[in-house]
């Protein structure tokens, strides 16, 4: 007794060499990429180019969007989640693989499939400007569709992943109780799932915030409709990268401030296990 | 008869094949070995698993009867349910657990806390009822899950297991506990357990199955007097 | 280094050559046979082709891409290199501009005024993207103030765009309106109000192989004029 309690006490005292060599190099390999950024960084220009009215329009462009395209994500991806994690249909995988696909996709391709399908000419578009003479493209629309487009899946797989290692019999004790499967999700599952919702919502929102690839080919580049944080800086890139540079900053030091917040103040406890 | 139900469920090569019946204010207890189908039953009763063939009937009104294309879903059957471990939601406090089902079921909230306060004074535990799940002992929450049960005035209370989380120490004293709190519930009961003493104290008839088929049934001093089978005769060999 | 430096250009044990050209996206279909004829006529060569908006290809050269060769499509992204070139650019061919619109012309449009119309979305490219430059200069030259919906990345975004049916004009080069088919069409812009694209090709100081980049060069002012021509380039 006395000695595996030694044995434990040690055992979380040194942990294997390699395992904490090879972690340490992912570390630097994460690190190194953004103090080469910080090194190049003209910080002289921050003031002026955060002055810059096209900066700023830019910039909150980007926060609404990207929001607004994780709100939506949640809207339809928290009910997508649940029916993949719940229920047990045929082809149950292939929709899987279908609602993901946009992850994995080049952003490119998907706007291009976005623009064929939600574009004025496209297979469902067509519809929106014969009856209501509207187009996605070129418009905030856009935008929000191409970012949900690109950021749903990654809420979608992180609460799939939460509701099925949730107890599913506090669920069944619910039912017993006189509950509907509606309102057993509203009141049993989603508050279990809660620390996964969260990290789903700012995965997506990250995500949505950072896209420019599928935005710019289905919604185009116009300033404060369509220009977002992450468009500028890309384009930026070319033809001002002074400017790309600052931009870049000011879009890390946002994430790392979400992500480092996340883990603290809402993720609960972060020594305990799992989330 | 409250209860009269002819349970057949099939699961991965184990097949679940028992017929049951309950009186109104009887308790039966279903006694077996790990794996008979115990719990199984339970949860077909409760409709969490469909069954798929037999018929289930409760107060004359079909539950469950897969060749007529009956299925009632479980939150629409007048059945309560203990749970082992007692599944009490965590996020909630004891009288929001207890006033949990009459809020499913449409009552406004301060009834329904109204309620939940009766059934706590009741089970002893009025004073607890701010407390959450987890500052409350075993005992406690076996009869919070109790509470939360008879809340929605079930025709049938299931209880699988009620004794089998707690400690040695405590179980006899929250055994007595139970049974004075089961005589006074007028629904009829179905409590599963593998504990022959948990049957004696708190049954008016037992139940033995093994390997998802009923083995034999009656009173406790008849099945102990006579054992059907060997397993029948390790489990209540030492009071006959 | 050495070794990365071989491995970049230069001769290969096998006694083949590389040679990297980098080339605006303009002229993909044009340059993509030249490279087939040219590889043809010399067979010592493997030519590698990599198109992009000639300022993206311009930003990659002062960022030390391995290239030997770099064809713009205005002078504006050469000058931006011009320090890193092996002797002068020199034009090469043109390009005309005109407004692509889509099949049929269904929004009527006939002039650059057209282009100030609310009810046709006019897109372009961003700042810095050639096409982007001549069409201030176009528009300038005829006095019209375009209601610019959207600023696209490249010249293909712009194509794109129009071609799938989101935006109804913008100014390309008449090689892409040749390009793009039955899919669009173009409205010729007159004479007083337009402008001629002038490429110009150079060979890099870095190149490694300065021989065949010379010879590719040459080739490009030579038979492959009419390569050139027959996908729309020069004076048609």
């Amino acid at each position: 007794m006395i000695d595996t309690n030694r044995r434990a006490r040690r055992l979380r005292e040194r942990p294997p060499a390699g395992v904490v060599a090879l972690a340490l190099l992912a570390i630097v390999f994460f690190a190194l990429p953004f103090l080469g950024l910080l090194w190049k960084v003209p910080w002289s220009d921050v003031g002026r180019v955060l002055g810059k009215s096209e900066v700023r329009t830019a910039l909150w462009l980007s926060i609404r969007t990207s929001v607004a395209s994780a709100l939506l994500a949640g809207f339809f991806g928290i009910p997508l989640a649940w029916l993949l994690a719940r229920t047990n249909f045929p082809g149950r995988n292939f929709v899987r693989a279908l609602c993901t696909m946009s992850m994995v996709l080049p952003p490119v391709v998907g706007g291009v499939a976005l623009f064929f399908s939600f574009g004025r000419r496209g297979l469902f578009g067509q519809y929106l400007d014969q009856w209501f003479s509207f187009q996605l493209t070129f418009t905030v629309w856009g935008v929000i569709v191409a970012q949900t487009f690109v950021a749903m899946p990654f809420l979608v797989l992180t609460v799939e992943a939460a509701i099925r290692q949730a107890d599913a019999r506090y669920e069944d004790a619910a039912r017993t109780l006189g509950a509907t499967r509606s309102y057993v999700f509203r009141r049993i599952t989603l508050p279990a799932i809660r620390p996964a919702l969260l990290a789903g919502f700012v995965l997506a929102w990250a995500r949505a915030l950072g896209e420019f690839g599928a935005t710019i080919t289905f919604a185009g580049n116009f300033p404060g409709t369509t220009q977002t944080i992450s468009i500028a800086t890309f384009l930026a890139l070319e033809t001002d990268q002074r400017d790309a540079l600052v931009l870049s900053v000011v879009m890390i030091a946002t994430s790392f401030a979400v992500l480092l917040g996340l883990r603290d103040r809402w993720m609960g406890r972060t020594d305990g296990v799992g989330y | 008869m409250v209860l009269h139900g002819h349970v057949v469920v099939e699961r991965n090569r184990f097949t679940l094949d028992a017929s049951i019946s309950v009186r109104a204010g009887e308790t039966l207890a279903v006694l077996g070995p790990n794996g008979a189908g115990k719990t199984t039953l339970l949860r077909a009763l409760a409709g969490l698993v469909p069954i798929s063939a037999g018929s289930i009937e409760l107060d004359g009104a079909l539950l469950d009867d897969p060749d007529h294309d009956v299925f009632i879903v479980p939150e629409r059957r007048p059945i309560g349910f203990v749970f082992q471990d007692y599944l009490l939601f965590p996020d909630m406090s004891v009288v929001e657990n207890v006033a949990f089902g009459p809020r499913a079921r449409g009552t406004n909230h301060e009834q329904a806390l109204a309620r939940a306060s009766e059934l706590l004074e009741w089970v002893g535990l009025g004073d607890h009822a701010e407390k959450r799940p987890d500052a409350i002992s075993g005992g406690q929450a076996q009869r919070v899950a109790l509470a939360r049960a008879m809340a929605v005035s079930p025709r049938l209370l299931l209880l699988d297991e009620p004794l089998a989380a707690l400690d040695v120490t405590t179980r006899r004293s929250v055994r007595s506990d139970l049974s004075r709190l089961l005589a006074g519930v007028d629904s009829a009961r179905i409590l599963v357990t593998h504990d022959p003493r948990d049957a004696r104290a708190l049954a008016d008839r037992l139940m033995i199955i093994e390997n998802g088929r009923v083995v034999q049934s009656g009173s406790f001093d008849d099945i102990a007097a006579n054992p059907a089978t060997p397993y029948v005769h390790e489990l209540l060999g030492d009071f006959s | 280094m050495l070794a990365l430096v071989a491995a970049c250009g230069g001769d290969d044990g096998d006694g083949t050559t590389e040679l990297n050209v980098l080339a605006a996206t303009s002229l993909t279909d044009a340059f993509g046979a030249i490279e087939q004829a040219f590889e043809t006529a010399n067979p010592g060569v493997n030519v590698t082709m990599s198109f992009g908006g000639s300022s993206t290809l311009a930003t990659q050269i002062q960022n030390g891409a391995p290239a030997d060769v770099f064809a713009s499509a205005d002078e504006k992204n050469m000058d931006l290199i011009t320090d890193l070139l092996f002797g002068d650019s020199s034009v090469f061919t043109t390009n005309e501009l005109q407004i692509m619109v889509a099949p049929g012309n269904p929004r009527d449009i006939r002039s650059l005024a057209d282009l100030t119309r609310t009810d046709v979305i006019v897109i372009t490219a961003q700042p810095g993207v050639p096409i982007r430059t001549y069409t201030d200069d176009v528009l300038a030259n005829a006095g019209v103030v375009a209601n610019f919906r959207s600023f696209e990345a490249n010249v293909g975004g712009i194509v794109t765009k129009i071609t799938g049916g989101a935006a109804d004009a913008g100014i390309v080069y008449r090689t892409d309106v040749i390009a793009a088919g039955s899919k669009a069409q173009g409205v010729r812009i007159p004479l007083d109000q337009n402008l001629v694209a002038q490429y110009p090709i150079g060979v890099l100081a870095a190149s490694t192989n300065r021989r065949a980049a010379d010879a590719f060069v040459a080739f490009v002012n030579g038979p492959g004029q009419s390569l050139l021509a027959s996908y729309g380039f020069g004076d048609g």
